[in-house]
């Protein structure tokens, strides 16, 4: 009955179209939601959120219900919720300071902006609400069993119960899994460090692919496993540190989450860049395996006769990630560091040239620590990526 | 684990009939692990020397459990879609995972793996999802198998792939665009990675028999006209395309193939298990070991079914120097999950099933099946006659109801070996049963049929049998892959197109007329033949075929009549590329001599080579057998005899 009537009422505002105080509520809603009410911090000014952080309100199919939506920007919601299909875990705050007119102004903006239909909303409405909601920020089950779908709606939608890995946005010991990432071959590590750093290291390249630390780990990766192992890990974040490859070029890099290709831009038999170089040696890199060392994988692999053992750790200021070499037996290596604008870095011994390169001796090369540091760590993502750059 | 198509097909498949568990057997589940993931899919189960049980998760954990405390402990995380385990100590495990064989090791004795060590990644990987890498075995030397599956057309492949990409394994249904997907791998005791066997499309499950032959299964799918189990052999190519891109020597895009020759190169299936009817996705093979307390099947081999819940038992025999043999329905419905997947035989003996799905129909979790003690009523043995076939039944039959030929309606097909997905049965005709006989103590019963036919599945749904003692025949669905008749087996006729294949002479390499028949000639398709395979390729050749002799101990028995004793000259007619290829004559199980075969200057070039040997009158065996390697194409032999 609900559906019935808000359907009703939704065909009756179109048809009608605005009568002069509708539009009034429209326009100063529109300026609230772009302005005072910070709406579009988080919502953007397209209504379309934040692939995989913060849902849309362009064409969102929770607007079929304006009291769920006043409930929603009154008292907040904390908790998983599905939006066009889509999962989000970040939560919406209470907006205890604005008064029920200016929340029906913004609720009567957002029913109508960017091609969606819905009520204007009065102060009358939110008042009524704000006297009758629990005092507590919602959650998306309290929410929806007060205010539910209608059946054909929750099919998709609403919440769902997160997946282990879905959740995992503070990490308080390593995570090693092995799945499909994007911008790596097949044979990739994802791995989650304390302090919530993240970074992709590549067994079909024995190298660290990249690093980011906003926005969590990957998400819904049981799907990746559970199901037939088809789709390739997601992240919300934006790496701060990407490797060199002069295999791809700058236009690949859009389509490195791609599974449906009938050729790949190269094969690991032809990669290049390996970032350490021994004189004399000419071998691809071979990957051996990897052992745990208090959690933390310790990557092995060989260069010829020599073994390289390659440890990662949350940088000790937490603001990057300290890759640990070991070179065995001793010899003097060259490595290339890619100097990726996003981060800083620094060496344990000799010095890092203007090139990224880095000469060290054989006694330096045994044990010496690779630092990558996020560059202004403390600035917040603003925008939104597809998901990784390359 | 196949194509998605398949979950529509099988939506449109009626349920599996004709059987049920015998109640000798029961089923029980076993609590799932407790993974912090949702899914509770088992794709790997081994059994520890201590006596825990080991399971591998879909999530890349792996878990043991005590079957004495019930208690689970978590040992290793993070693996990639690991899909087989051995247990090799009580702290060091070999899985197959989707990028490697890797070795999971506890080095410091706290309960936990930390040492996760490749033992080869030396095989490709596009990306795409339905490359799975399936279960490691071992055999007797410490030498290790697995199985790479094939890529699928519900996707294409990834921007980066592992190993060497070749657009030549590209396209297709399913595709090996990256090295040895498609192939049953060897890896070494030495650690040295070879691919072992071809043409497997998606071969989810390797097991040893009792005397070490090693099997795979296949799923029914493009080339694939039903689904299958192999007798893996060194080199051999198993009928799916794809994977001929990574067989050295093979020129151009398998799919541009002419698809006779795939058909000629083939081996074919020692049995093949009847879509819809028997199985649809078979799994991992079993042998019921001499320490499996499950009856009296020692020997046998169980391969577990993914889309239903059954496990289905499987008969071998040797017939002219292979394999093959009748499979039937064993545990079956009930309380038994689907998606079969794993197997092993736990300390006690009896048998726990791990169950998957992984998208596909199929099922979660971990049931255990105990035997009590007493036989089943079921058939033991299913063996080919020259009339028939020669049932042993674990009881003594009701001999008015086995003796009944209504009983035993038998019916006959094959399916098409083509590129398109899976195949109608094809000439499906009733055989008709000509007598049966039933022995003294009850026991076997000897089916004799109208006709025999080669290269034919024979499958019968035994009508109302019960024991003497009035049990009812728990599974009487029994199917019997007729490669190999036990004498006169004509060639292999391919069946690449529809209906029955007419003998097109212009298809085929040219047979010639004997030319001067200077004595008696035995046809190698008269002889008995050890591993060696007919063929008839090559122009030039007498009678129906030729003989082809590839690696291994493979050898031709002629069974000769002499009409005297005493010395006597055979000429054996042969064409070899080049080189010289020598192989040993044995006379009456005396080894005679070398014969050095030299190279006649191409396959279709018949020589002969002669030797004198000394013959009893009557019955003599005449034998050709490798000697350390392959031999030359053999015609026939003939017996000089002087004149009257």
């Amino acid at each position: 009955m609900k559906i019935l009537l808000t359907s009703f009422f939704s065909a009756l505002v179109v048809g009608m179209a605005y009568s002069a105080s509708d539009a009034a509520s429209f326009a100063k809603g529109r300026e609230l939601y772009n302005g005072a009410g910070s709406c579009v911090a988080c919502h953007m000014a397209d209504g379309k959120g934040q692939p995989g952080s913060v849902p849309p309100l362009a064409g969102s199919d929770w607007l079929d219900d304006p009291n769920r939506t006043i409930a929603i920007v009154l008292r907040g919601m904390a908790g998983p919720v599905k939006v066009n299909g889509d999962r989000y875990y970040s939560a919406m705050p209470p907006h205890l300071l604005f008064d029920d007119e200016t929340i029906g102004y913004i609720v009567t903006y957002v029913n109508n902006a960017w091609s969606n239909k819905g009520p204007t909303v009065t102060a009358g409405q939110v008042a009524k609400a704000r006297k009758e909601l629990p005092q507590a920020v919602l959650t998306p089950e309290a929410l929806l069993k007060a205010f539910p779908f209608d059946k054909k709606g929750s099919r998709a939608n609403g919440t769902f119960t997160p997946d282990f890995d879905d959740t995992l946005m503070v990490v308080s010991e390593p995570v090693v899994y092995r799945t499909f990432m994007p911008g790596a071959s097949p044979a990739a590590f994802a791995v989650a460090l304390p302090g919530n750093h993240y970074y992709c290291w590549d067994a079909g390249e024995c190298r660290l692919r990249y690093a980011w630390t906003k926005g969590g780990f990957i998400r819904g990766n049981q799907v990746h496993w559970s199901s037939n192992g088809k789709p390739v890990a997601k992240f919300n974040g934006l790496p701060y540190y990407r490797a060199r490859s002069s295999n791809l070029k700058a236009e690949d890099y859009k389509h490195l989450a791609e599974t449906g290709r009938n050729s790949p831009f190269y094969d690991t038999t032809e990669a290049v860049d390996f970032p350490i170089m021994i004189d004399g040696v000419d071998a691809s890199p071979k990957y051996k395996g990897y052992r745990l060392v208090q959690g933390y994988p310790e990557f092995i692999y060989k260069v010829g006769d020599y073994e390289i053992r390659e440890l990662i750790r949350t940088s000790k200021n937490n603001l990057g990630i300290t890759r640990k070499f070991f070179v065995s037996p001793r010899v003097p290596i060259t490595f290339k560091l890619t100097l990726d604008e996003g981060a800083s870095y620094l060496s344990s011994a000799g010095k890092i040239s203007k090139e990224g390169t880095l000469k060290l001796t054989a006694k330096q090369a045994m044990e010496f620590d690779l630092t990558i540091i996020e560059k202004n760590p403390t600035t917040p993502v603003t925008t939104q990526t597809e998901g990784p750059k390359e | 684990m196949k194509n998605f198509i398949y979950l529509f097909i099988l939506s449109l498949t009626a349920k599996l009939a004709f059987s049920e568990t015998s109640p000798s057997y029961k089923v029980t589940q076993i609590a799932n692990p407790p993974s912090k993931f949702a899914t509770k899919q088992i794709d790997g189960l081994d059994f520890l020397p201590d006596g825990r049980m080991v399971v591998c998760l879909p999530s890349g954990e792996i878990f043991f459990y005590d079957p004495k405390t019930s208690m689970w402990e978590l040992f290793a995380e993070g693996l990639h879609n690991p899909l087989g385990v051995i247990a090799e100590s009580n702290s060091s495990l070999v899985i197959s995972q989707r990028p490697e064989v890797t070795r999971v090791s506890d080095t410091d004795g706290d309960g936990r793996a930390d040492f996760y060590e490749v033992m080869t990644d030396e095989f490709g990987m596009s990306g795409n999802y339905h490359e799975f890498h399936f279960t490691p075995v071992k055999d007797k030397e410490g030498n290790y198998f697995f199985s790479l599956g094939t890529g699928s057309s519900g996707d294409g492949i990834r921007p980066i792939v592992r190993g060497k990409f070749d657009s030549r394994g590209r396209p297709g249904r399913m595709h090996a665009s990256t090295p040895y997907r498609g192939c049953v791998m060897k890896l070494t005791k030495d650690g040295e990675t070879i691919p072992w066997s071809y043409g497997h499309r998606t071969p989810n499950g390797l097991g040893f028999d009792l005397e070490g032959n090693l099997f795979v299964t296949d799923n029914q799918g493009d080339w694939v006209g039903s689904s299958k189990l192999f007798h893996v052999k060194e080199g051999r190519f198993y009928g799916h395309a794809a994977s001929l891109t990574w067989k050295l020597g093979f020129e151009g895009a398998p799919l541009e193939a002419d698809p006779k020759e795939l058909a000629k190169m083939r081996t074919r299936a020692a049995v093949v298990f009847p879509h819809g009817s028997m199985a649809n996705s078979p799994t991992q093979v079993l042998a019921i070991s001499p320490n499996a307390k499950f009856g009296p099947f020692t020997g046998q081999l169980l391969v577990g079914e993914m889309n239903t819940n059954r496990i289905v038992r499987v008969m071998l025999e040797e017939v002219g120097g292979e394999l093959q043999g009748a499979c039937v329905p064993f545990i079956d419905g009930g309380a038994l999950a689907r998606g079969c997947n794993r197997m092993a035989w736990a300390p006690d003996g009896s048998l726990y099933v791990g169950h998957t799905k992984h998208t596909w129909a199929g099922g979660e979790g971990i049931s255990r099946v105990e035997w009590n003690g007493e036989d089943p009523f079921e058939a033991v043995s299913m063996k080919l006659t020259k009339t028939g076939f020669r049932f042993k039944f674990t009881k003594p039959v009701d001999r008015k109801l086995a003796g009944d030929i209504a009983n035993w309606p038998f019916k006959r097909y094959y399916y098409k070996y083509h590129k398109s997905y899976g195949s109608p049965q094809i000439d499906v005709s009733p055989v008709k049963v000509e007598s049966v006989e039933i022995s003294k103590n009850g026991k076997i019963v000897e089916v004799h049929l109208e006709q025999l036919k080669a290269w034919h599945i024979h499958e019968v749904k035994i009508k109302g049998l019960k024991s003497a003692d009035g049990t009812s025949l728990a599974n009487s669905y029994l199917a019997y892959t007729l490669n190999r008749l036990l004498e006169n087996t004509p060639p292999d006729p391919l069946h690449i197109s529809g209906a029955t294949l007419p003998k097109k002479k212009s298809a085929m390499a040219k047979s010639i007329e004997v030319i001067d028949p200077r004595g008696t000639v035995y046809q190698v398709a008269n002889a008995k033949l050890n591993g060696v395979r007919t063929s008839n390729s090559n122009d030039g050749y007498t009678g129906t075929c030729y003989a082809d002799f590839d690696k291994g101990k493979e050898s031709i028995e002629w069974a000769v009549k002499s009409s005297r004793k005493g010395p006597t000259e055979i000429l054996i007619r042969y064409a070899l590329g080049a080189s010289s290829r020598p192989l040993s004559l044995i006379v009456n199980g005396k080894s005679h001599s070398v014969l050095p075969f030299p190279g006649t200057g191409g396959w279709s070039t018949w020589k002969e080579m002669t030797a004198t040997v000394d013959l009893q009158k009557g019955g003599n065996s005449i034998v050709l057998a490798t000697n350390g390697s392959s031999g030359g194409n053999i015609d026939h032999l003939q017996l000089i005899e002087p004149k009257g």
